[in-house]
């Protein structure tokens, strides 16, 4: 079998569930060692672990919160010291609180800054010292069509953080390119994980999804693994002339608010 | 071993050389049956159907030039007869004709911005509605158009008609994305940067991989990867985009956000 990421190691920050989890089990079966980084669910981490090694893959999880540098550094480590190098880091770790911006909390805008942006500088910092010294490297990071301009209500300061990753790729893939370093950033929009999915019947699940499938070209909801195969895709050696590009998963939305060209 | 794109129907416009010839092996390789399009360069065209058939794959060469209405009308006729059925198309087939706002003499830059615009974007047109056709019906179609980097703005000297024919482009994929979404079928573009082809000049290439943050210029397969990804399931959630694959050029013209 031709294994796409064969003998590459990834880091997947927030893999533990969503989107990072399913980042990581399509890493291992393409071939990837991969570092499971979580920070508060350590069983579904070890889940995630568990799935890869009954795959027949290699993983090991970290605990690490990613707003904090002295942890970012350790986890990085922890990545070279087990499998000896790293090629492939995918900042997904974010948290995102939902409201408007008359009402939200300073605390909540505060900690989406320190998680989504602050949190992604630091991974790509300590990720890149070993990237530059071996001349190659795959950054992914994962940002959000919100950040792009949807029109959706209660996810303004959200979409700020990830406007600034948005940036941060643009910019890093120029700093980092003559390194052999490729950054680029996969913008999902909506897909209904285990956060969405708390707290609602299934018969409120099905009504928001309804509504939601209108305003999408396709007709249909993402899941993680949409996702997920475009991950694979910017991590392997088939995008290598792709850098500094953000690419939209959306379906095909019909939404965005008015922008320039 | 899984190919991924076992089983399906392509045609590839402009596909006896370059970055068309390039995606026509790759999809052989990966599995799918290719109908390799040329125009003019049928030795080219032969070369491209032996080459897929010494690797066991499946392919038809298929003359039609994609600014006739009629010769777009036979060629997807053709294929399906063939095949029975068309599953990916990608819009590869394109001229470059250098002109100069200022420079070029009047009449001959509105000949080029005319012939331009019937292959590269009315050849776009063609392909699309009449394959588009046969994709409505199976509920399934992925559209590649391969645009260029030229169309979202770069700093480059010579290639304004040519550009302004890609943004067309452009905005007819996201446009058709649109349209097309709710039959299951994904449209999306390619913005290749300079890749070494017989089309790109010297100077041009070392121009763009000094303004390249990899420092290189592309390479064919590096397109035809991209197409893959596109054609093949891995990107079923992705519609209406223009993924740019140019190196990480440093000389986009300025532009709103």
């Amino acid at each position: 079998m031709s294994c796409r990421l064969n003998g590459k190691v990834a880091l997947v920050t927030g893999s533990s569930r969503g989107i990072g989890r399913s980042i990581a089990i399509m890493f291992a079966r393409e071939g990837c060692k991969v570092c499971v980084n979580y920070v508060g669910s350590e069983d579904k981490a070890r889940a995630v672990v568990e799935e890869i090694a009954a795959n027949g893959g290699e993983a090991i999880m970290v605990k690490a919160d990613v707003s904090r540098p002295d942890e970012v550094r350790r986890l990085v480590e922890t990545v070279v010291n087990t499998f000896g190098t790293i090629d492939i880091l995918v900042n997904n770790a974010a948290v995102m609180y939902y409201g408007s911006i008359m009402d939200m909390r300073d605390e909540e805008l505060d900690r989406m800054w320190e998680v989504n942006v602050k949190g992604v500088i630091y991974c790509c910092r300590e990720a890149a010292r070993y990237m530059i010294e071996k001349r190659y490297g795959k950054i992914v990071n994962v940002v959000s069509t919100a950040a792009i301009g949807t029109a959706s209500h209660g996810t303004t300061l959200y979409a700020l953080t990830k406007a600034a990753v948005i940036i941060l790729t643009r910019r890093l893939a120029f700093e980092l390119g003559p390194y052999g370093i490729n950054v680029n950033a996969i913008a999902p929009s909506f897909v209904p994980t285990d956060m969405f999915l708390q707290g609602k019947t299934k018969e409120e699940v099905e009504a928001i999804l309804e509504k939601r499938k209108e305003t999408v070209s396709l007709k249909r909801i993402a899941t993680p693994e949409d996702i997920a195969k475009v991950a694979v895709f910017l991590a392997s050696d088939e995008s290598s002339y792709i850098t500094g590009q953000v690419i939209v998963i959306d379906g095909g939305r019909i939404d965005y608010l008015t922008h320039s060209l | 071993m899984a190919r991924r794109l076992d089983g399906k129907v392509a045609i590839v416009t402009g596909s006896s050389r370059g970055i068309g010839r390039a995606i026509a092996l790759e999809f052989a390789r990966e599995g799918a049956k290719v109908c390799v399009n040329y125009a003019r360069s049928e030795d080219k065209a032969r070369q491209v159907v032996e080459e897929i058939k010494s690797l066991g794959g499946e392919a038809l060469m298929i003359r039609a030039d994609v600014s006739k209405l009629d010769d777009v009308k036979q060629l997807v006729k053709s294929v399906i007869d063939r095949f029975g059925r068309i599953d990916i198309l990608v819009n590869n087939a394109a001229i470059m004709l250098r002109g100069d706002f200022l420079e070029t003499e009047d009449e001959e830059f509105y000949r080029i911005l005319d012939r331009m615009w019937e292959v590269n974007v009315k050849g776009v047109v063609y392909c699309c509605k009449e394959v588009a056709k046969y994709m409505i019906r199976n509920r399934y179609g992925k559209i590649i158009n391969i645009a260029s980097n030229a169309g979202i703005g770069t700093a480059f000297p010579g290639t304004t008609p040519y550009a302004m024919t890609k943004a067309a482009v452009i905005i007819l994929t996201r446009r058709l994305a649109f349209e097309l979404g709710p039959y299951g079928i994904n449209v999306n573009a390619i913005a290749p940067g300079m890749v070494l082809t017989d089309m790109a000049t010297p100077e041009g290439i070392e121009l763009a991989r000094k303004r390249s943050v990899l420092g290189r210029v592309g390479k064919p397969e590096d397109i035809a990867r991209l197409a893959v990804f596109l054609a093949s399931d891995d990107s079923s959630y992705l519609t209406g985009q223009v993924i740019v694959a140019d190196g990480g050029r440093i000389d986009y013209l300025t532009h709103s956000l």
